[in-house]
């Protein structure tokens, strides 16, 4: 399947024309569409948004490991890990899985600072994307990024992240990690359309947001997520570990 | 942890010369404008002239190494659609102004009998004008760039822009002073001498008056983020704090020696002698190197420290 897509065209000018969205369109029409994406035949604004039960992980990584073989990312980076939060004492214990991605934010902090224009957030579906032909690596973004999302990308030379596969729903498929994901995890979908399941589980859910107090408006919602982190350990008189399988081991 | 140093030495050495730069050029700029058209204060800001087309020059050569894609860098330049909420944007254009208003500067020195009075004083004053304006916008860029940052709670106060600024114009009044120092020979006639020794005091009053108000804006900054920031800086300061990673080098370096050894040594051997003796050799050069030194220092631990600090909790 894969080599059956095309990567899409990411540059503002071809999306700017207008152009680009209706041969998106167009390709994923003929592909048939895929499930979670019935409106992408509609030209309609998109908002893709994830929403993340944390209840159903159980830390598998196989996530990690669709997503590193999708874009072949570099030793040592991640567009998509999971951490592991262990805590409390014995025997009041409990250790979670927490998914990470780009949150493909409403107000991204990473995009004003680019001085190329190269990183921003597509009009047609809210997908923050990096364009590699004009991302001159300046790394403001990777500094901006309050959830440590971003990364330079050792083989292009610019930033790199995750971009919600656009490849793949642009031609009405899932992105790889949701399709990896044994225990259905990480449900993808347009919360445009009320109909869909994100539409449903946000609507019927009590879903979280991270670090919400930066006011970027994340779009990977999760539903009984740990927000424990690395220091509360003072506040809770209690032993919290929170580990990433990234090179940087701790939390940022 | 160097993991997450983005931002190394040569960013961290790019924003220390271009800021010895602006302060080079903000210190020979007051000296030709206050100086009205005396000799000492021209040759004194002769010195800074070159010393910050020199150091502006030796930054903007860092420049490009910075980027993973130095051939793209014309891209910044033109991207008005999508720059103008880009500090770096802002900080290109800046650089590139400065740099060409500090060679046109540096330039009307250079010729044969360039002297206070000659043909083109007035363009010079014009050029100093124009670069005390731009190299006030770089100077406060070099922290601007950092201080927007929400997500590096070390940076991420309205403090830092000015602690750069008043840190770059000190070294340059240091660079002034040194330069001064190493190459001024007596002037046969004791009226000029006399004169060009008050240029010495002039300087060292100045790298007194600003390294007070640096060792105020450094107070500030840390009780800003430590007693009224939010939970993330308070957290992140403490690694320059006692105890913290950072805290001897910070202290020792960047406070003691850059801001507090020149107050001592400026204040008893500067002001207090003004119009006896010449400021002695020695302080002329100890003082300089100590605010050279600290100011480099203050730049490495707040960005170094403040790649390795990041937001609490989740
Ligand atoms: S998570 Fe980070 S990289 Fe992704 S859109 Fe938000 S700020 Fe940008
Ligand atoms: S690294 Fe690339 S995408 Fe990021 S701010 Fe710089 S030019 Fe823009
Ligand atoms: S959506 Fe695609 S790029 Fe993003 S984390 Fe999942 S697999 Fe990786």
């Amino acid at each position: 399947m894969k080599d059956s897509n095309s990567k899409p065209d990411i540059s503002r000018r071809a999306f700017l024309g207008g152009g680009a969205a209706v041969t998106g369109a167009g390709a994923a029409a003929a592909l048939g569409g895929g499930v979670a994406n019935s409106a992408v035949e509609g030209g309609a604004k998109k908002h893709y948004v994830m929403v993340i039960d944390a209840r159903r992980c159980y830390g598998v990584q196989a996530c990690t490991v669709a997503c590193k073989a999708e874009y072949k990312v570099p030793l040592g980076e991640n567009r998509s890990w999971v951490e592991e939060i262990e805590k409390g004492n014995y025997p009041n214990v409990t250790r979670s899985f927490l998914p990470r991605l780009c949150n493909h934010c409403d107000e991204p902090p990473c995009v004003p600072v680019c001085p190329t224009g190269a990183t921003f957030k597509r009009d047609e579906d809210g997908i923050v994307v990096i364009d590699k032909d004009v991302c001159i690596g300046c790394k403001s973004c990777i500094q901006a990024c309050p959830y440590d999302q971003r990364f330079l990308n050792e083989d292009t030379h610019t930033a790199d992240k995750c971009d919600f596969c656009i490849h793949r729903v642009s031609q009405g498929l899932q992105p790889a990690c949701v399709e990896a994901c044994p225990s259905r995890a990480r449900i993808f979908g347009d919360l445009n359309d009320p109909d869909s399941e994100v539409s449903r589980l946000i609507a019927t859910n009590k879903v979280s947001v991270l670090r919400p107090g930066y006011g970027t408006e994340p779009n990977v919602y999760y539903i009984g997520a740990d927000h424990t982190g690395e220091n509360d350990h003072y506040a809770e008189f209690s032993y919290v570990d929170v580990k990433t399988n990234r090179r940087f081991a701790e939390r940022r | 942890m160097t993991d997450h140093n983005f931002w190394g030495l040569l960013d961290i050495t790019y924003i220390y010369l271009g800021g010895l730069g602006v302060g080079a050029f903000f210190v020979s700029a007051m000296l030709l404008l206050l100086g009205r058209n005396d000799r000492t204060h021209f040759t004194v800001a002769r010195y800074g002239a070159f010393l910050a087309f020199v150091a502006i020059v030796a930054g903007g050569i860092l420049l490009p190494f910075e980027l993973e894609h130095p051939f793209r860098a014309w891209r910044v330049y033109l991207n008005f659609a999508h720059g103008l909420r880009s500090p770096m944007f802002y900080g290109a254009w800046f650089l590139v102004i400065f740099g060409a208003i500090s060679f046109f500067y540096a330039l009307t020195f250079m010729r044969r009998g360039a002297s206070a009075e000659d043909d083109l004083a007035r363009g010079r004053k014009v050029l100093a004008w124009l670069g005390l304006a731009f190299g006030l916008c770089l100077g406060l860029y070099y922290g601007v760039l950092h201080a927007s940052l929400a997500a590096r709670p070390l940076w991420h106060s309205p403090v830092l822009p000015l602690m750069f600024l008043v840190s770059a114009y000190m070294s340059g009044a240091a660079g002034v002073l040194f330069l001064f120092a190493i190459f001024h020979r007596k002037n046969s006639d004791a009226e000029v001498e006399k004169r060009f020794v008050r240029r010495g005091h002039q300087l060292l009053a100045w790298i007194l008056i600003l390294a007070g108000i640096q060792a105020v804006l450094v107070f500030l900054y840390v009780l800003f983020a430590n007693a009224f920031g939010s939970g993330d800086q308070s957290a992140a300061i403490q690694i320059l704090l006692p105890g913290g990673a950072f805290a001897t080098q910070f202290w020792l370096w960047a406070v003691v020696l850059g801001i507090l050894v020149p107050i001592v040594l400026a204040a008893s051997f500067g002001v207090s002698r003004a119009e006896r003796a010449p400021v002695p050799w020695w302080v002329a050069v100890v003082v300089p190197l100590c605010v050279l030194i600290g100011g480099y220092v203050m730049r490495y631990d707040i960005i170094i420290a403040g790649q390795i600090t990041h937001p609490m909790g989740l």
